[in-house]
């Protein structure tokens, strides 16, 4: 199959190069191989920190033409427009104490524009006659000898070559290609491993590549790609000094996921799939039985919502024994997308106490806190010690009733106590500062429930959290809640349950079903299929729930959704407002 | 009056390395397999990214065919609960990360290669993914780890790396 893709065949390995040496007209877009970027606010700290700090931030290389700290400008250069357009999301984010302003002066189409149109439109018009759409390849196969008698020229030459095929990915990537494959084939590359990198950094998903008949000698070449393709499953490497017999089991090291090497299969990738998966379906939610899945939801979105309106009142469900505790963890597993996070709040301060003040007094990382009287005094027990506790805390904005698919819960019974443990995951978002002051908490205790001028001191930020509740069935349908542990960690975007992760489909694992102790009871509502397929995964989310919690039969809620512009809290609205008025063959019976 | 967590941060040290243990040489995959968290009842309620396991041998073997994994305790906590039975419970979150071998190989040894290929002993790890841990435990524990005192154990990944091969 991909022999066809990519048209690999004996008549396209005759390398005939035409001796032209003409050059393209005002090719200095060779030398200006980057998007220019201007930024400002730096100056606290070196260059070397902030381009590691832009890294950590936003997983792109800068690279610093000009740091000027008397002007305080630098100037740096950035490979593509995404990159450009991600960096510029840095615009306003602290960094050594003060704000960071990222300016893009300029992108490869404007400097092309000023030096040659020509080219730009050559490398367009090449583009547009060798990509395939529907099968997502760009075909560079024996580009050197295209009849175009422009395009020889520029390819004639070794150094303008290999820039003008960077070149090319750049546009084509700006002109928004999406690009699976790519054959490279008869077109002398060399060993020069910087274009290889270049052209693995421009396509990190790259599935196919084809570079038979070129001139790679070592296997060098092949391996400082390694881990820069790790989606690749298909290479040809035919007509290389570099392609022998004992390479095979080298090469293959190279490329976590190649399956087939030049036409052959090298490894089962079947089995393949299976070794680099999780063996465990990742659901978002598990509940043991239909009953605590009720229970359960309507405890976790109540005790959430009073936690962020009035925290107060959840005074109720403590009994003297109940127990409270938090901690943090400011560990950065994975950096939360700069574009998720809210432009309007504060982010990413640079240290520890401006942005955990409000929690570190009473933070009981065990890890950190060792000693019995440090570790118990961070234990509030009992209702009144619980609400002050709380009263210590940020006031906070969860959205599980909004956009429940962006937290995880984990119900199970727990028989000697004849409890739920309830287990949540998400993010939330800290919307005013700590009501409670040294003042207001037990003067005994000095600021134990947090010292006012480091909580005034602190950032609002957006955070991830897990949470864990153990509660009790009290007397007349009451609740207490035995156990409160909240952990907090930096915003690290959607958690790894959200669907966007599901990166492919998840293999089946030796039939588990017989053996688990419920089936995932996740809503069972299940919308037709012709209807599904109008719909994103929220929609069909916000759909199932909105059917479940007004008992409107699929067409009445699918039209009270549209009607309310797909947000949850509207559609409620508009159903309570006109509840009177809906027929009665709107509802299951 | 003691510290009623002076243990825990060794037992959780200790279950951590029992998900991480390689297979030993000549030790028989359904040997290794049991040696696979062995604090876990029988039967206890381990839910694994969401997903159910009533049989500890079912999760045992599961495991098992994992690549290799590394874990690292970052953070945790814990209540010490009355259950007014003589055995209290203790009430357990914990910050994990771990990575993956990305070779290809399980630690089972089982690869998906169809050439020969001279791989190194060493795991080619990927980069590192969030976990919480929750765990309901038997106060039994800080008299030994080796004994059936996890009654509920969850395992959830929170954060997953985009570049990573392995995947979730």
């Amino acid at each position: 199959m991909f022999q066809n893709t990519f048209g690999l065949n004996a008549s396209n390995t005759g390398n005939q190069h035409s001796s032209s040496n003409m050059s393209p007209s005002g090719s200095d877009w060779t030398q200006n191989n980057g998007i220019l970027v201007e930024i400002t606010g730096w100056t606290n700290a070196d260059e070397k920190d902030l381009s590691s700090f832009i890294h950590r931030k936003t997983k792109i290389n800068i690279r610093i033409i000009q740091a000027d700290r008397k002007t305080g400008i630098l100037k740096a250069s950035v490979k593509t427009d995404g990159d450009a357009n991600t960096l510029s999301k840095c615009n306003g984010i602290r960094f050594a104490g003060n704000i960071l302003r990222v300016k893009v002066l300029s992108s490869p189409g404007t400097t092309l524009a000023a030096g040659g149109n020509s080219t730009v439109a050559l490398i367009k018009s090449a583009l547009s006659s060798r990509y395939d759409s529907t099968s997502r390849l760009l075909n560079l196969d024996g580009i050197r000898n295209d009849v175009n008698p422009e395009l020889r020229g520029v390819l004639s030459n070794s150094q303008t070559a290999s820039k003008f095929f960077l070149a090319m990915l750049k546009i084509a990537l700006q002109e928004q290609y999406k690009i699976d494959s790519l054959n490279l084939s008869n077109n002398n590359l060399g060993n020069n491993s910087r274009d290889l990198i270049e052209m693995a950094a421009s396509l990190p998903d790259l599935q196919n590549l084809a570079l038979s008949n070129n001139n790679i000698t070592k296997l060098d070449a092949l391996e400082k790609l390694k881990n820069k393709l790790p989606r690749l499953r298909e290479l040809w490497i035919t007509g290389n000094p570099v392609d022998n017999p004992t390479s095979t089991g080298e090469i293959i090291k190279f490329f976590p996921r190649l399956t087939i090497l030049n036409g052959l299969p090298v490894r089962d990738e079947s089995k393949l799939t299976k070794l680099l998966s999780f063996p465990i379906p990742n659901q978002s939610s598990f509940f043991e039985s239909s009953d605590l899945q009720r229970v359960s939801i309507e405890f976790t979105t109540t005790y959430l919502r009073l936690w962020d309106h009035d925290r107060t009142s959840l005074i109720s469900l403590f009994s003297p024994e109940s127990q409270f505790s938090y901690h943090f963890d400011t560990t950065h597993i994975v950096d939360a997308p700069i574009a998720s996070i809210d432009s309007k709040v504060p982010r990413m301060p640079h240290s520890v106490a401006s942005s955990w003040g409000s929690y570190i007094s009473n933070s009981r990382n065990l890890m950190r806190v060792s000693g019995l009287r440090p570790r118990m005094s961070k234990v509030f027990k009992g209702g009144e010690q619980i609400i002050q506790a709380f009263r210590s805390l940020p006031g906070t904005k969860h959205e599980l009733e909004e956009n429940p698919q962006n937290y995880s819960i984990e119900v199970v019974s727990v028989p000697t106590l004849n409890a739920m443990q309830i287990l949540i995951h998400g993010g939330f978002k800290e919307v005013s500062p700590p009501v409670a002051t040294g003042k207001d908490s037990n003067s005994r205790q000095g600021n134990r429930f947090g010292a006012p001028s480091a909580s005034s001191r602190t950032s609002l930020e957006t955070r991830s959290f897990d949470r864990s509740l153990m509660v009790i069935a009290g007397p007349n349908g009451s609740y207490i809640v035995a156990s409160d542990m909240l952990l907090l960690k930096p915003f690290s975007g959607l958690g790894a349950w959200c669907p966007k992760f599901s990166l492919d489909p998840i293999p089946s694992f030796s039939s588990p079903s017989n053996e688990q102790v419920a089936t995932n009871a996740v809503d069972p509502i299940s919308i037709p299929s012709d209807i599904a397929a109008n719909l994103n995964i929220t929609q069909q989310q916000l759909l199932c729930k909105i059917m479940t919690e007004t008992n409107l039969v699929l067409q009445y809620s699918l039209l009270l959704c549209e009607q309310s512009n797909w947000d949850y809290g509207t559609a409620l609205m508009n159903f309570q407002n006109s509840r009177s008025q809906i027929p009665r063959e709107a509802f299951h019976s | 009056m003691s510290d009623p967590t002076a243990k825990l941060e060794s037992f959780l040290k200790t279950l951590l390395k029992s998900l991480d243990q390689p297979l030993l040489p000549n030790q028989l995959p359904d040997a290794y397999a049991a040696s696979v968290l062995p604090q876990l009842q029988t039967p206890s309620r381990v839910i694994v990214n969401g997903t159910p396991y009533g049989s500890k041998q079912l999760f045992q073997q599961t495991w098992a065919t994992l690549p290799a994994s590394q874990h690292q305790l970052l953070s945790y906590d814990a209540h010490l609960i009355p259950t007014g039975h003589p055995q209290n419970i203790y009430s357990i979150l914990a910050r994990v990360r771990v990575r993956f071998d990305e070779s290809g190989r399980n630690r089972l040894g089982e690869t998906a290669d169809l050439v020969p290929v001279d791989r190194p002993a060493r795991p080619l790890y990927s980069p590192w993914f969030g976990v919480t841990l929750y765990l309901i435990a038997d106060e039994q524990l800080n008299h030994t780890f080796e004994c059936e005192c996890i009654s509920s154990f969850n395992y959830r990944v929170t954060e997953q790396p985009e570049k990573s091969v392995f995947h979730l």
